[in-house]
């Protein structure tokens, strides 16, 4: 406020025949060079300063020549230079990966499921197939019966099988092929290459 | 029961990038970075059998797979001819949508037999609700859903096994000079 007030009352003595002024500075021929600081004018007499002037855009030869005959020559091994700065981070890698490998949504619209969703539907029913049926599944995540009816049909969470044990195929899905067993087998690789026995030694 | 690892799938798991160097009569250098060692954290196929899948994480699944960034699910199907819109009922249903689904319909990447066998309702179904699929041998479903999982798209995967697999002297010869390995290891 006392800046705007002390603006307003010193304008008009400020611009006082301002135009004229600035006229009159155009109008020379060469402007004026501003004086050196005091203490530059000290370090050297007048005659001096004109001396390295003169000096200063004449051009050396013998300047020129030194030049010319420089060479650069190193020696030895060069040292290693290390940039650690230390407000940035130093591991570049990715953080970890969410659980399954994407973000999952907060909220599923109706109908739909997210892949956590789904899978604990099909753990759910497969641990307790008479008790939780697609409708119950379909009633617990919004889903249409006969959605959730095809879904527990036609995926299974991830059973581990014990290598030891017989495994019944068709329970899988695997269909049995019958042309496979004709094929002739080699006897010394047979038992090895069984997948039910399939271990790193 | 012979089980025979195609080494052809090692094609999904190696990437090869050649990168040449500045100075122009230099000799070219070729890097290698395996899919598996730089995406240890998403679940890849490593390879693939009559019998089912290995995965990178050392499991072995039997049967057909339904397979996610970081899950895999059992598929029940018995073949090509039960790849409906009712089976692959589980990819409309999710949320987030997927970017891509990559069904593998069995065979070798060697038989041209399957090139024509996805049926018109799939397509639709895969329309309709605006979901990229590739409809490929199982082969080459697993060395494109490889790529994508290791690349971090939200891919999805639906393989069968092999239908049949080829065995060549040459694999009895790898399976010999494995089961010396293990003899004298």
């Amino acid at each position: 406020m006392g800046n705007a007030i002390r603006r307003t009352v010193t304008k008009p003595f400020r611009s006082f025949n301002v135009e004229n002024r600035a006229q009159r500075v155009l109008s020379r021929e060469k402007p004026v060079q501003a004086p050196h600081y005091e203490t530059a004018q000290q370090d050297l007499p007048k005659e001096m300063q004109e001396q390295i002037r003169s000096k200063i855009v004449s051009r050396s030869d013998a300047l020129n020549e030194r030049l010319r005959d420089v060479r650069v020559v190193s020696d030895g091994v060069n040292p290693e230079i290390k940039r650690i700065q230390e407000n940035l981070p130093r591991d570049r890698f990715p953080s970890a990966l969410p659980a399954y490998g994407f973000v999952e949504p907060k909220s599923v619209p109706k109908g739909k499921l997210s892949l956590s969703q789904s899978i604990s539907l099909l753990e759910k029913h497969y641990s307790n197939p008479a008790k939780y049926t697609a409708a119950e599944a379909a009633k617990e995540f919004h889903l249409d019966v006969r959605d959730a009816e095809l879904i527990i049909e036609y995926y299974m969470p991830l059973t581990l099988m014990d290598p030891e044990s017989p495994v019944d195929m068709a329970k899988l899905g695997v269909e049995t092929r019958t042309e496979l067993q004709s094929i002739p087998e080699h006897p010394d690789i047979e038992r090895e290459e069984d997948p039910q026995t399939d271990k790193k030694p | 029961m012979l089980r025979r690892v195609l080494t052809s799938s090692i094609n999904g798991i190696v990437k090869n990038s050649r990168q040449f160097s500045a100075a122009y009569d230099a000799d070219p250098k070729t890097t290698v970075s395996f899919l598996q060692r730089d995406n240890r954290e998403v679940l890849l196929v490593a390879s693939y059998t009559d019998y089912g899948f290995r995965l990178t994480n050392d499991g072995f699944v039997l049967g057909p797979i339904i397979l996610f960034p970081r899950s895999v699910l059992h598929w029940n199907v018995a073949g090509v001819q039960d790849i409906t819109p009712e089976s692959l009922i589980l990819f409309s249903k999710l949320e987030p949508k997927l970017d891509v689904v990559v069904i593998g319909y069995g065979e070798t990447r060697m038989s041209n037999r399957g090139a024509a066998m996805i049926s018109p309702e799939v397509r639709k179904f895969f329309i309709k609700n605006r979901i990229g699929m590739e409809f490929v041998s199982t082969g080459d479903a697993i060395a494109t859903f490889n790529y994508l999982n290791g690349d971090g798209r939200l891919a999805g995967g639906a393989f069968l096994p092999l239908s049949s697999v080829r065995k060549d002297t040459e694999d009895y010869a790898r399976l010999e000079a494995k089961r010396k390995k293990f003899l004298t290891d």
